[in-house]
């Protein structure tokens, strides 16, 4: 087994020898320009050809041959590596600063709101497309080291700081000069949503980030048709300039992988994306993109479970997570996701063979992990020369003592480009076991070792059970052991020898005599063969529930199909009012039929009796399903971004608010700039995506703000506006840019398109609608005003807690309010606001909706409708229609939602009692035929998430470091590594 | 003159005279007179209900409750249709310790420093509070005033809700001293993205600190030569005279407490919680420990909890039979508090019945308050503190007073708010 280690050692050639053209050495070195054949090895040519009694031959760092029965050339140096396998060098695609000098970046710091390059770059600084790795690339420092040792052989290495932080450069990781390891200068550019280092604040969230990365691209297009006449702009030009290059795209989770996937589709490419090893939990919209990932191995750390009271603290999706992370290569094969892995995130790198193996035990074949540590990372980088070790191949590989997916296997040796950059001794061999030991004569021993390599503990007994002493230590390569015999207390053997392949010791021993024998210990295989039995099986992938959280489910969500809910009491905010014992035909997703004794056919049928029947309710003004902020609070306009990029299926507000019969939000940006973002529109279709989730077809909406948010009043700022007088002149600064910018476009082919111009100009043009958070009643009259003077019409105000004080103008103007039944004092700007506020504008006729703002409030909408009948004294179907006809009213939406009428949306909730009514709750909730929430189901689910919780927590509890009180105590999300033995008990 | 028209009138004379002081209804008289109130359904705030049942009540105190009727001199009331409750009391409130949550000037809730059991809660409590004829307008006629922030927060006072000062409005003065217990999570997030807790790094530190301090003051002597007065402020709770509330986060953290508290000798140790807290009801029951529950119109702490855990905690906690009672703390609290009787509402949607629902801002706080032998309930000798309204009074569509009365002493229940509401009603001549 061990018999190429001493002739292999050789190849250990420091790297003093580099010579370069036109360097003039110090002494008299030459390059090494020797032939060398490494033979009787196990060839792993390439993932999918393993060959046995292979040979390598290479010279000059690249390989000539390599194959089974190749002639030795005659001047080769010959390795004997008898029992290694050979496998070609592994790529890492992610290798942040990798051989990098340090970067230096500027501090961090508040209040930038303008651009603040002192160079030629683009305006904000996370965009950094001219930064190249290579020109920082030195090759040196500890990360190469960790790579080298467990066998890879290139990488590409980036500037980790941008949110496009410029090009990465495929590397060599051996140790010869720079100029010589460099494979090629410009490989890949980087990106992320991650706002660098920067006195910029913009942008602030992830709507911002990725409305930059849009305009950006735009700019590109721009700069390379126009703007590089008008200007020199070196982050765009470098875009340009490396537009055929791969664009790799860091990620936080299977959400972002969409997000960017849309993004480079917009901008008419194809990104590659770094995963966060959550990508199984949507393994077949990840196909769907086209793109190929670059997968973590650090799996999530088993949490301490031993206290049931604090267990309660970590969620479904974070045990489940636990569990299920190791399964996500095999996942996204099966769904035929192409990927590679990387080093990066994994906390200890000495656990990354144990990760592979893990990966392999959890259904992920060995020639796939190969595949993706070699072949589809070369390819990706269309560098045939790397991750095979056929002929034209770098001679870049590395040596290992077995199959590396066995246990106890290790690298021995890595070279890259033919030089030998990592050695490693033989290390004390995994002796653990039961051997039957003959010493020279008839009579044989049990001996037992247990313990670790090196540090065992060591039991010797006769066939009685009579004990003896004995102990053993290892020197490299060989072993030593002392054995004192059960029936001879007087003398000692002492003996050495080796292990061999089947994990039997032999070698040559003194008798306490001095007399020398030949002895041997054979491994006891039945115990052993039942483990290792054990060990193959590949475990069996658990489901996944959709969304991946409490109350998802594993189970495809059921078709629209037909419904007919009988004899309810049915509000139908038509003229028709309220009909009692009413049958309502649900079908494909609309509301087919409202009557009496209807005909059932082949409808699923719910008896309704007793029960009262409305449409969904609308929440005009929320911020639920959101990631990552709400607010664009970088820039006091951010009319560029949008909140549909960034949205959240997996958010379990969505599903608490169908339980409070909400069926369609608008998931506004938030307060904190006169010109916010852009709204988006969402059924909340529970375990759907989010592009299923849109509504299609729905009129753009943006968010205004006035008063104490944008004007920074309740905390500290120095953004521009600081007073209402100023939030005016926002409104009117960038009003006017975009007639400026209406007028270029028209009359200059080379006007840069400008994405936030562009949607302030919708405004204007009546194309895209407001809704305007407002307090008092100056502000309210300052906006509509000034929308009169600019031609259009301010489609709502939302919040308008003193929108009584200026009705009678509303109602003049057009717009419509959205306003909280009862909420008030909580700043200065509502100390005037009174609970009347919805039924004086009602009264007045402005069309009025109570919204929440709130995910807990959201929930209770019904009863904040219900106040309007306690304060103001509003009719019963008056109020109702404050949560569903009139926010689809002044949202476009009623010609689909709104009212229970045929050939509307099929969004209908059952409630258990007046909906009005304190007592009342929600039995059902439909959104398009389909039933995404329902009480009695609720309840089983409760049942089976409790069962499934306990089964996990219970497989934590055999986890080592459960075991040990090393775990992360509950519970936020420590990662760690996560053992591949863990699950065993 | 048709009657339409002279009702319109006398309305608009009324708003006239009203409007003056509607910024501040000027506190009730003392009662002069019994008042009698005719053929209404009386909650008693025991559990019990009279149907078509009459109500005296004299020199601020019930006199007679039940079907009997009443022949003295009195101010009659017809209550026909109309519902007749006591008082609602909130516990555990901020309510007249601040005016606008955004503006500091307004805040007085919170000293600084971790341990001010000294500081009381009586002498900021601001009778004028625009806030307070909002809340005794949806029937909340007492409520317990209570600093927050620090480990130990301070010393609350109960009050009622209608008087010129601080002074006349002390109910039971100096209650109580209310603290946080340390909770072994913190959560993280906010509601719009909620995050997984993590474990709270200065748990051990500042249980340490915690216990330390009670441990001094349980044996803390008066006569030592320096006044302690974080230890001296501490002295009536251990002599039984003074009750000590807990904000504990859940089950875990309300063992601890308990455990600790009764090791040390606190009597009177009342448990402010949520969440998992059921879980805890074996060991509250043993040590005869009440809770005041947080509000409940809040989110599940968890994504796993089932989507109305809250609503349906006060059910599970009264299934498992610990004393408890409805507060309405977090955020913007001292202006939603007007809400309390609709926890109470949802309290009885999820599982308990509309009477046992009603003892939950009645009865139950006031005997977790200590006020029961005045307060809570309307039975004979008790304080004539009750309203009448349209409707149910849990419910928001039917909670509508038309009288209220504290101490016998009847209120005003118009407010600023109500005010504004007729002022623009006349101009748009609605």
């Amino acid at each position: 087994m061990r018999s190429f280690i001493l002739s292999i050692s050789f190849l250990f050639v420091y790297t003093c020898l580099q010579a370069q053209s036109g360097w003039w050495p110090n002494g008299t070195e030459s390059d090494d320009h020797s032939v060398y054949a490494l033979r009787n090895i196990t060839l792993v040519q390439d993932h999918a050809t393993v060959i046995e009694n292979g040979i390598l031959i290479w010279q000059d760092g690249m390989v000539t041959a390599s194959g089974k029965d190749l002639p030795v050339p005659p001047a080769a140096v010959v390795i004997d590596g008898r029992g290694a396998w050979v496998y070609p060098a592994f790529m890492d695609l992610y290798a942040p600063g990798a051989g990098l000098e340090p970067l230096k970046m500027p501090e961090k710091q508040r209040g930038g709101y303008a651009a603040s390059q002192s160079t030629a770059r683009a305006s904000n600084d996370a965009i950094r497309a001219d930064v190249r790795a290579v020109s920082v690339f030195t090759g040196g420092g500890d990360a190469m080291e960790a790579y080298r040792k467990l066998g890879f052989g290139s990488l590409l290495s980036f500037v980790p700081e941008g949110i496009i932080s410029g090009t990465g450069a495929l590397v060599h990781t051996g140790k010869k000069l720079p100029q010589k390891s460099i494979i090629r200068e410009d490989a890949a550019m980087f990106c992320s949503f991650e706002k660098p280092a920067s006195a910029q604040v913009y942008p602030s969230s992830l709507a911002g980030a990725i409305a930059l990365l849009r305009q950006t691209y735009l700019d590109a297009a721009w700069y390379a048709k126009y703007g590089f006449k008008k200007e020199t702009n070196l982050s765009l030009k470098a875009l340009n300039d490396h537009a055929g290059l791969p664009s790799l795209i860091a990620t936080r989770d299977k959400w972002d992988v969409l997000r960017a996937d849309k993004t480079g589709d917009e901008a008419g490419f194809q990104y590659v994306f770094k995963g966060s090893g959550t990508e199984y939990q949507r393994a077949a919209e990840m196909k769907a993109t086209g793109g190929t990932f670059i997968l973590p191995l650090q799996f999530p750390a088993a949490f301490d479970v031993r206290n049931p009271e604090l267990t309660r603290e970590i969620w479904y999706s974070q045990l489940l997570h636990w569990e299920m992370a190791p399964y996500n290569p095999a996942l996204l094969h099966k769904a035929g996701v192409p990927f590679c892995f990387t080093l990066d995130g994994l906390k200890d790198k000495n656990q990354f063979y144990a990760a592979l193996r893990k990966v392999k035990k959890c259904g992920l074949p060995a020639a796939e992990i190969l595949k993706a540590l070699t072949h589809t990372p070369a390819q990706l980088m269309k560098e045939d020369r790397a991750g095979h070790l056929r002929k034209g191949a770098f001679a870049s590989f590395f040596i290992f003592s077995g199959d590396l997916f066995r246990e106890n296997s290790w690298n021995y040796a890595t070279i890259v480009q033919g030089e030998a950059v990592f050695m490693k001794a033989y290390p004390a061999p995994d002796l653990k076991g039961s051997y039957r030991i003959q010493l020279g004569t008839e009579k044989t021993y049990t001996l037992k070792i247990e313990g670790e390599p090196d540090k065992w503990n060591l039991t010797l007994s006769d066939e009685a059970g009579k004990k003896g002493k004995a102990q053993a230590q290892f020197k490299d390569p060989l072993l030593e052991l002392q054995l004192r015999l059960p029936e001879d207390s007087l003398g000692l053997f002492l003996l050495t020898g080796k292990v061999d392949a089947e994990g039997n010791l032999s070698g040559l021993g003194n008798d306490p005599d001095g007399t020398i024998n030949i002895w041997t210990a054979v491994k006891n295989k039945e115990a052993e063969k039942e483990k290792k039995d054990e060990k193959e099986k590949t475990d069996s992938i658990p489901p996944v529930p959709y969304p991946f959280t409490a109350f998802g489910s594993p189970e495809p969500l059921p078709a629209a199909g037909r419904t007919l809910i009988r004899n309810a009491t049915v509000w139908t905010n038509t003229e028709r009012g309220i009909l009692t014992n009413t049958d309502v035909l649900l079908e494909d997703g609309k509301i087919r039929e409202l009557g009496t004794n209807l005909p059932a056919g082949n409808a699923r049928v719910i008896d309704a009796t007793g029960k009262h029947l409305t449409c969904g309710i609308i929440d005009e003004h929320s911020h639920i399903a959101l990631s990552r902020g709400v607010n664009e609070a970088g820039a006091n306009i951010s009319a560029e971004v949008r909140m549909s990029d960034v949205i959240n299926p997996d958010d379990i507000n969505i599903y608490r608010h169908l339980a409070g019969g909400v069926t369609t939000v608008q998931q506004l940006h938030g307060s904190a700039n006169p010109i916010g973002g852009q709204s988006s529109f969402i059924k909340l279709k529970w375990g759907r995506t989010a592009e299923e989730m849109k509504l299609a077809g729905a009129d753009g909406f943006i968010k205004f703000a006035l008063g104490e948010n944008v004007k920074q009043s309740n905390w500290g700022g120095g953004r521009y506006p600081q007073s209402r007088p100023g939030v005016e002149q926002a409104f009117e600064y960038w009003f006017t840019r975009a007639l400026e910018y209406e007028k270029s476009l028209k009359s200059d082919p080379a006007t840069r398109r400008d994405l936030r111009l562009e949607t302030v100009l919708e405004i204007l043009r009546g194309k895209r609608f407001i809704t305007c958070h407002s307090y008092v009643q100056s502000e309210i009259n300052m906006l509509m005003q000034l929308a009169r003077r600019y031609g259009f019409r301010v489609n709502t105000f939302t919040h308008i807690l003193e929108g009584y004080k200026v009705a009678d103008k509303m109602k003049e103007h057009g717009a419509a309010a959205s306003t909280f039944a009862d909420w008030w004092a909580y700043k200065m700007e509502v100390n005037e606001a009174i609970p009347y506020n919805a039924s004086i504008l009602t009264k007045v006729g402005v069309l009025t909706a109570i919204n929440s703002d709130d995910a807990e409030m959201a929930r209770r909408l019904n009863q904040e409708a219900a106040k309007l009948i306690k304060y103001g004294g509003l009719s019963e179907e008056e109020a109702w229609k404050t949560v569903t006809l009139n926010p689809a009213r002044m949202l476009h939406l009623d010609k689909r939602l709104g009212s229970v009428e045929r050939g509307k949306d099929a969004d209908v909730v059952l409630w258990s009692a007046n909906p009005l009514s304190i007592y009342a709750r929600v039995e059902q909730t439909y959104i398009e035929g389909v039933c995404y929430f329902d009480r009695s189901v609720h309840e089983k689910q409760q049942e089976i998430l409790a069962a499934d919780r306990n089964r996990i927590i219970q497989k934590m509890l055999n986890d080592t470091d459960v075991r040990s009180g090393k775990a992360a105590k509950p519970v936020k999300q420590k990662e760690h590594h996560y053992h591949c033995d863990d699950l065993e008990p | 003159m048709s009657d339409l028209k002279k009702i319109y009138i006398l309305n608009f004379l009324l708003f006239a005279v009203t409007s003056v002081s509607a910024q501040r209804p000027s506190p009730g008289a003392v009662q002069s007179k019994p008042v009698y109130i005719r053929n209404a359904t009386i909650h008693t705030g025991t559990g019990t209900v009279i149907q078509n049942g009459n109500i005296v009540f004299e020199n601020g105190r019930i006199l007679s409750l039940g079907k009997e009727t009443y022949s003295g001199d009195a101010e009659i009331i017809d209550g026909t249709g109309k519902h007749v409750y006591p008082g609602f009391i909130l516990p555990n409130t901020v309510l007249g310790l601040t005016e606008i949550d955004a503006v500091k000037a307004t805040r007085d809730f919170d000293e600084t420093g971790e341990l001010n059991p000294e500081a009381r809660a009586l002498v900021a409590y601001n009778t004028d509070s625009k806030i307070i004829p909002t809340v005794r307008f949806n029937g909340v006629l007492l409520c317990q005033s209570v600093l927050r922030g620090g480990m130990i927060s301070g010393t609350s006072s109960v009050m009622q809700l209608d008087a010129w000062n601080w002074e006349d409005a002390a109910v039971l003065p100096d209650d109580g001293v209310h603290m946080q217990w340390p909770a072994v999570m913190v959560r993280g997030g906010w509601w719009a993205e909620q995050e997984a807790a993590d474990r709270n790094k200065k748990l051990e530190e500042n249980l340490q600190k915690l216990k330390d301090f009670f441990r001094r003051a349980a044996v803390y002597d008066t006569l030592s030569p320096e006044k302690d007065f974080k230890l001296h402020a501490l002295r009536r709770i251990f002599k039984g005279e003074q009750r000590l509330y807990v904000q504990v986060q859940g089950a875990w953290e309300a063992r601890q407490a308990v455990l600790f508290f009764s090791s040390i000798g606190v009597k009177n140790l009342v448990l402010k919680a949520g969440g998992n807290i059921y879980e805890a009801a074996d060991i509250l029951k043993e040590h005869r420990v009440p809770v005041i529950l947080r509000r409940t119109h809040i989110l599940p702490d968890v994504p796993d909890d089932p989507v109305d855990a809250p609503y349906s905690l006060p059910y599970k906690l009264y299934k498992a039979g610990v004393l408890f009672c409805l507060d309405y703390s977090g955020d913007m609290e001292a202006m939603g508090c007007r809400n309390l009787p609709f926890l109470a509402g949802t309290a009885a949607a999820y599982g308990i019945s509309p009477e046992e629902a009603l003892k939950l801002i009645t009865l139950n706080t006031a005997k977790i308050l200590g006020i029961d032998a005045r307060y809570g309930s309307l039975e004979p000798g008790k304080s004539a503190t009750l309203f009448i309204s349209e409707g149910d009074a849990l419910d928001m569509k039917s909670n509508k007073l038309s009288h209220a009365f504290i101490d016998g002493r009847a209120l005003q229940l118009d407010d600023h708010q109500a005010e504004l509401n007729r002022m623009y009603l006349q101009k748009y001549g609605k």
